[in-house]
């Protein structure tokens, strides 16, 4: 479970980025946040992932208060949350067997857990054939589902894809849309930032709409 | 256990993968340690040298022969407690006798002199640690008390002022050389490897997304730094040694104004300077070592955001 409780963020006197803002996301929920830009979707994920603090409230993650975690406790936080981006922020050099494999890597796996675990989500992706392969061999779509499996290859609670189809074709798109309702379906929170207006008005999921840092609505099964 | 293997893979991995900035950045330690190397060593041997030259410069007074062997006892004595003064020999007049006979390659000159009719002057030979520092000696010939005794005094005041001022403007410019050399290439060597760092931010970004902590991020760039301090080190040694011996067999130095130079300065300079070369070896390892893991934790430092 997610909550946020009276969240601000101010970065200087005159830019306020979230004016007090309150809600929860229940576990196994596809909450979809939409918004103009600069609207502070970008602030609320950052405060999620611990890159920045609120100026004022609490988050609580799984009944953890991470706004006051210590520095030194962020990165084993991070690992029980998982992000996509649009621009998928994969390694180069490493082909898509590394890049899924060293976020396992990075909390100390052993070698035959990590084939286990990364053979089993290569295999929600859809993507088991393409393993040898380096990110400049793949397609845009293929690439966000290295950026996926990379995210839940730890199995977090929460998966957060902030514009996961920015940067791809409608029908590519989709298929994004329905490995993240896969995952889901397995049972973690998927938080999925978008300005993609048919992909919001056709999954019917609840949907936050935020506007100059406030919520201005917060339905179930809404459309854009 | 696994993350150190791991570090020490991706340490490898690494500096394999990023080929041509690999290279770039072991070549600039290279030439960075063989340049501060080849300039401390130069400064070294010449500072060896001068310290060489200094040491033979000699004050030889020699006394009237109405001065009694006493009085020139007590002189030597006095002289010896200079705090300037390394070194004196008494040469009786028996001594200059015999050094006259075996510099002398005329016969006739030779027999011109004898031990029962020998105007040779008895005189003391003074080794002086500080050429700066002559006139303390100078001084104490000078005195009204001791002046009357003595016949003459020689010691070459042009050479040791010219010496003198050389020497020592030398050695400063050389120090001063040296430290802005060292500078110039920590600066060189830190800005090569931030760059190189630079190139991978996202790859560290990335890293602290997935919830790598620091110093896991960090070890392995360290690792790769240890492997371009041991690389440049091996390169600039090999560069002096196989330069050096190209310098000596192509004739560009004769190697025999190497063993000259070295006779000239005697058995324990040579000594000294084959220890140092060996001992250079050792240090460019651990400087080199040194400045690109220091540069490395510095430079990563900033894209370390927790």
């Amino acid at each position: 479970m997610i909550k946020f409780e009276h969240i601000t963020k101010i970065y200087n006197k005159d830019i306020k980025a979230l004016k007090d803002l309150n809600f929860e996301v229940a576990d196994g929920e596809f909450l979809v946040l939409v918004g103009p830009s600069g609207a502070g979707k970008s602030t609320l994920i950052k405060l999620l992932i611990c890159e920045e603090k609120p100026t004022r409230g609490h988050i609580y993650i799984v009944g953890k208060d991470v706004v006051n975690l210590k520095a030194r406790e962020v990165p084993y936080f991070r690992r029980r949350i998982g992000v996509v981006f649009q621009d998928f922020k994969l390694l180069p050099k490493k082909n898509v067997y590394e890049n899924i494999s060293f976020a396992l890597e990075v909390v100390g796996a052993s070698s035959r857990q990590i084939k286990k675990k990364v053979e089993a989500v290569l295999d929600i992706v859809g993507l088991k054939d393409r393993k040898e392969n380096f990110p400049d061999e793949l397609s845009g779509g293929e690439k966000q589902r290295v950026a996926i499996a990379r995210a839940v290859v730890n199995r977090p609670k929460l998966l957060i894809a902030d514009e996961p189809t920015g940067n791809l074709d409608p029908k590519t798109s989709w298929d994004i849309i329905r490995v993240l309702e896969e995952i889901n379906k397995r049972g973690t929170i998927i938080l999925l930032a978008t300005h993609n207006k048919d992909i919001v008005d056709r999954i019917r999921k609840r949907v936050i709409k935020i506007k100059n840092g406030r919520i201005v609505s917060d339905k179930e099964r809404a459309k854009y | 256990m696994i993350n150190l293997l791991r570090i020490f893979k991706y340490g490898f991995q690494n500096f394999w993968r990023n080929g041509l900035l690999s290279v770039a950045t072991t070549l600039v330690l290279t030439l960075t340690l063989f340049t501060v190397s080849v300039f401390v060593a130069i400064t070294l041997f010449a500072n060896a040298a001068v310290e060489s030259i200094n040491s033979r410069i000699d004050v030889v007074v020699y006394f009237n022969d109405e001065t009694p062997d006493s009085e020139i006892a007590r002189i030597e004595g006095e002289v010896k407690k200079l705090s300037n003064v390394r070194e004196t020999t008494y040469i009786s007049k028996d001594a200059a006798l015999d050094k006259w006979v075996s510099k002398t390659e005329d016969q006739s000159l030779k027999n011109a002199i004898t031990s029962e009719n020998n105007p040779l002057p008895r005189s003391l030979e003074i080794k002086i640690s500080d050429p700066e520092k002559t006139h303390e000696v100078a001084d104490y010939f000078n005195q009204e008390t001791i002046k009357p005794m003595v016949h003459r005094v020689r010691y070459n005041k042009e050479v040791i002022d010219k010496l003198v001022r050389y020497t020592s403007a030398f050695k400063k410019i050389g120090l001063g050389l040296v430290v802005i050399f060292i500078i110039i290439s920590i600066f060189v060597v830190f800005n090569t490897i931030r760059l190189a760092i630079y190139s991978r931010r996202d790859e560290i970004e990335i890293m602290q997304l997935v919830g790598a902590t620091p110093s896991y991020i960090r070890w392995p760039f360290v690792v790769e730094g240890t492997l371009f301090g041991i690389f440049a080190a091996l390169l600039a040694s090999l560069l002096i040694i196989f330069g050096g011996k190209y310098l000596f067999s192509s004739g560009i130095i004769p190697a025999t104004s190497l063993n000259e130079v070295l006779n000239f300065l005697g058995p324990e300079a040579a000594k000294y300077f084959s220890g140092a070369s060996a001992s250079i070896i050792l240090y460019q390892v651990i400087v080199g070592i040194l400045l690109s893991v220091v540069c490395s934790m510095v430079a990563i430092r900033r894209y370390l955001k927790i």
